[in-house]
């Protein structure tokens, strides 16, 4: 194990190198430039033995990446923001083709106007074409959740990306474990698929598929992401056992008594802790859960750690529009059915990387704690009058 | 009645959509209406090399860092590599598709780096193969296009022997040629290679004179290559002057070691590569040098490198300006009478025709006049075997003449004035010589298209630009003016070229044909395509770098 202190785009990189990545396909884009530049330099230096892939694009960088997965090889590619939409038709057909490419999402919000700051908008808006999402909270998750991706990914033929938070952690340095390689290769063995392209043995992949057979296949799918719950479940467990850190699907902090509990993730759960902390020393009953996983996503963890509470306040970086925050509406949808149904306070906050102090937080659970009920579905933080 | 139910896990099957049975069993090609096919096809500077060389293949081999088989490749078609890295314009430079990219590779470069080097390494000649033949072969001169004849018919096993009437064998190449521009080590270096295989030389022999000249009955075959070594008359008045001759006549004399006197003020006329010659050397002998041209500096036959290397020395040029009368006293020279021309219509060089403006003549000082307006050739030899046409040896791109037996080349018959073509001449000659003694006919030569631009595809070459050797030219000497480059320079000049037309086992055909229709040897280059499997999509074709593959229609069903 070394220790470095690291940005979170050259935590991905590391993680990417550990994982013997083969091919790496990516188009630079600002936050998440970082993260090829180094792996650029590390395939050029010979530290990663991997073939590197300049393109002109984001949607040939994915392509590139399901050509690469396609033939067997494992792929990695990074984006952001416009970056990651301009992949929308390749983020689909990875999931139809059933490719492990595993992909780092530096969030930044999406223009109009233009924004490089840090905001879920971009990767959330693509909850739905069948991707892994994981949350991360700093650089050293990043890390192992990168490595973790892979595993998962490749077990139930499904790619994942790994997201994380504008500047607050591509462009912040942390000290972070970097696990030896024969440590990761004990834990994350060679990408084998059944299934492969090869002119050795051509098989045809993703040809047409009428009425017929197409209904199997994306039932297949919705099977393997509902079965990659409890494979990332195992993979986190398998990884605490090796390097001894754990990053669970849904992390309950402080919440075994909590009348009030907070939801969030990415950054602000780090932010939020210290809230927390400083509410719990004071006597106060709150607690924090964080979602790390977002797709599938985790409704028994979920449940089972808000259930207690009197009243849930979640924070979302981002917002459906006509709709309201999107953590939230997961949230609700998961609780609909709980016998308690405490209200969801749902709070707007921290959109193209405005702050989300400690004050911040703490103003949503005051609030949350002298509210009875919501007065409105949807809560805006901090607009300017 | 429809079956509804909880997922609790995928419906049998694989989980994306993939043919369980090899695509092999799929016999697409009968979807197929155009065909691919690999070819070779001729690449520019091969079909533009005078000399026939196979320029695409010994950049390949040099490329590779195969000194021997670049220079074996040379000399397949040219015993004089390092000297035609010197002294040949290069056309196949001016054909090369790599100006599209960025700047032609510098193939004559390459070439001489390519004889120096295998002199370094004293790499030997390739043997000959053929049996030692018993007819004998006469050849009459011994410049460049006679050389190169009697080098081919002695690989062919002919004993051949080659008179001149000079002492040293060599012609322009050493007594027109100066040494600036060829040095003499270099030349009798070559030379010494042709002795070397048995050729025989008889120097001194001038076939054309009414008396004394050889006896030429015995051989069973004579190539005529007598060359053009007369400098045109000027026919303009006052050329019998003292300070007036011709600038071949100083050249030959300066290349004889003789000690030219010139000096002062030195007017060359002419705009060809005899002018620019005679005009460096008189430069280098001391004199003042402007070269006057009755059409513009641009239009001047005169290879533009020549021209460049001769104002960066100093020389003056002066353009549209025709010489109309030598003045002089004392008979003497003292100046030249000119008249001021102008561009008219084109003529059928498709250069404007010099037109004089009326009312605008004035008079140059001149110590001394060099004139260089062309050569011509010594009719008393054509007149011995009646070949006359028009000043020239009558005959066809064999060298044949009406006269079975007798082939005539080199300037004498082309009148080309490069050394390549009068190599090329000899060559072809020599098969034409080979065939007529062994009653075979002659094959002729393919009339394949060339590989275009259009063939190419230039997003898999990278912009690296064409390497030029140093050169530090000193106008005072008669060093060489033009330096080589070193061999691993010239080898990594030779990697730009694109190898057009031929298949270089790139691998992209083989890397994009979806089909996986392309069965790749690469070591023996033979890349087959699948007929059974390949659509023809084309994209082979079409990712091919260097338009080794092309497709044809398929016949109508």
């Amino acid at each position: 194990m070394t220790t470095k202190v690291l940005e979170g785009t050259h935590a991905i990189s590391w993680a990417v190198q550990r994982s013997r990545a083969a091919v790496i396909a990516a188009y630079p884009i600002t936050p998440s430039s970082g993260v090829v530049e180094l792996l650029a330099e590390m395939c050029a230096d010979g530290r990663l033995d991997a073939r590197f892939v300049a393109v002109e694009s984001e949607h040939s960088a994915l392509a590139t990446c399901a050509g690469a997965s396609q033939t067997g090889m494992r792929a990695f590619t990074a984006t952001s923001s416009h970056g990651l939409l301009y992949m929308h038709e390749m983020l689909h057909w990875c999931v139809g083709a059933r490719l492990p490419i595993v992909l780092a999402n530096v969030n930044r919000a999406v223009g109009s106007p233009w924004n490089i700051f840090a905001d879920q908008n971009d990767s959330l808006s693509q909850r739905d074409t069948g991707w892994l999402q994981y949350y991360c909270e700093d650089n050293q998750e990043v890390l192992d959740t990168i490595i973790q991706a892979y595993k998962v990914a490749e077990r139930v033929l499904l790619p994942a990306m790994v997201c994380l938070d504008a500047f607050f952690l591509s462009h912040t340095s942390e000290p972070v474990s970097i696990p030896e390689p024969h440590e990761v290769d004990a834990y994350l063995p060679p990408f084998a698929p059944d299934y492969f392209l090869s002119p050795d043995e051509p098989h045809a992949f993703g040809g047409l598929s009428a009425a017929d057979g197409y209904m199997e296949l994306r039932a297949r799918i919705d099977a393997a992401m509902r079965h990659a719950e409890q494979v990332a479940e195992e993979a986190d467990e398998e990884f605490g056992r090796l390097f001894g850190r754990r990053h669970p699907l849904v992390e309950a902090y402080k919440t075994d008594d909590a009348d009030i509990v907070l939801v969030a993730s990415g950054t602000v759960a780090g932010t939020a802790r210290e809230v927390i902390d400083a509410r719990r020393a004071r006597g106060e009953r709150v607690g924090l859960v964080k979602i790390h996983l977002f797709r599938p996503f985790p409704f028994t963890p979920i449940r089972r750690a808000v259930s207690g509470a009197k009243k849930i306040a979640i924070i979302d970086r981002n917002i459906s529009f006509g709709h309201g925050g999107i953590m939230a509406s997961e949230l609700r949808s998961a609780m609909c059915a709980h016998p308690l149904a405490p209200p969801i306070f749902s709070f707007i906050a921290g959109l193209g990387g405005r702050d989300i102090t400690p004050q911040t937080i703490d103003d949503v659970v005051a609030h949350t704690i002298q509210q009875e009920q919501p007065e409105a579905d949807t809560l805006w933080v901090g607009l300017k009058e | 009645m429809v079956s509804i139910k909880p997922l609790r896990s995928g419906p049998p099957g694989t989980p994306m959509a993939v043919s369980l049975r090899s695509t092999r069993e799929l016999a697409t090609g009968n979807w197929r209406t155009f065909r691919p096919e690999r070819v070779e096809r001729p690449s520019p500077c091969n079909l533009d090399c005078p000399a026939g060389t196979d320029v695409r293949a010994f950049l390949q081999f040099a490329a590779e860092g195969d000194v021997a088989r670049a220079w074996h490749t040379i000399r397949r078609h040219n015993p004089f590599p390092d000297i035609c890295g010197r002294v040949c314009y290069h056309p196949c430079e001016l054909a090369c598709n790599r100006t599209a990219l960025d700047e032609a590779v510098n193939i004559h470069a390459i070439e001489r780096a390519i004889a120096s080097e295998a002199s370094r390494r004293r790499i030997g000649p390739e043997p000959i193969a053929a049996p030692a033949l018993s007819p004998r072969v006469g050849i009459v001169g011994a410049g460049p296009a006679g050389l190169s004849c009697a080098y081919h018919l002695a690989r062919r096993g002919y004993p051949v022997t080659v008179f001149d009437d000079n002492v040293e064998p060599g012609g322009m190449l050493r007594y027109g040629i100066p040494r600036y521009r060829l040095p003499r080590r270099t030349l009798d270096r070559e030379i010494a290679m042709l002795s070397r295989m048995g050729i025989t030389f008889i120097s001194g022999a001038h076939v054309g004179a009414t008396s004394g000249a050889p006896d030429l009955s015995s051989y069973a075959a004579l190539f005529l290559a007598i060359g053009a070594q007369r400098s045109k008359r000027s026919r303009v008045p006052g050329d019998s002057l003292r300070g007036v001759r011709s600038g071949l006549d100083l050249l030959r004399e300066v290349n004889s070691g003789g000690s030219a006197p010139v000096f002062g003020r030195t007017i060359v006329i002419g705009g060809g590569n005899t002018a620019i010659d005679a005009a460096r050397v008189a430069l280098r002998l001391g004199a003042d040098v402007t070269v006057a041209y009755r059409r513009s500096t641009a239009d001047m036959p005169a290879h533009p490198d020549e021209v460049a290397q001769a104002r960066e020395e100093g020389i003056d040029f002066v353009q549209y300006v025709a010489p109309m009368k030598f003045v002089g006293s004392g008979g003497r020279l003292t100046g030249i009478e000119c008249q001021r021309m102008r561009p008219g219509e084109p003529d059928a060089s498709g250069r404007p025709r010099p037109e004089p403006i009326p009312g605008s003549t004035f008079t140059i000082t001149a110590d001394q006049a060099l004139t260089a307006i062309g050569e011509e050739v010594d009719v008393e030899t054509l007149h011995r075997f009646a070949l006359s046409n028009g000043g020239r040896l009558r005959a066809d791109r064999w060298g044949r003449t009406s006269r079975a037996g007798i082939f005539a080349g080199g300037d004498a018959a082309t009148g080309a004035g490069t050394v390549a073509e009068a190599i090329g001449s000899g060559r072809r000659a020599a098969d034409a010589i080979d065939a007529h003694l062994q009653g075979r006919d002659l094959v002729e030569e393919g009339t394949a298209e060339r590989v275009g631009r259009p063939d190419l595809n230039l997003f898999y070459f990278a912009p690296h630009p064409r390497a030029i050797p140093r050169s530090e030219p000193d106008p005072r000497t008669f060093d060489e003016v033009v330096a080589g480059l070193g061999w691993p320079q010239a080898v990594a000049e030779a990697q730009r070229c694109f190898t057009c037309g031929a298949c270089t086992a790139c691998d992209n055909c083989y890397v994009f044909c979806p089909d996986a229709a392309i069965v790749p040897n690469r070591a023996t280059l033979a890349y087959e395509i699948d007929l059974t499997h390949c659509k023809g999509c084309g994209i082979c074709a079409t990712e091919c770098p260097r338009g080794a593959i092309i497709l044809r229609p398929e016949e109508q069903r």
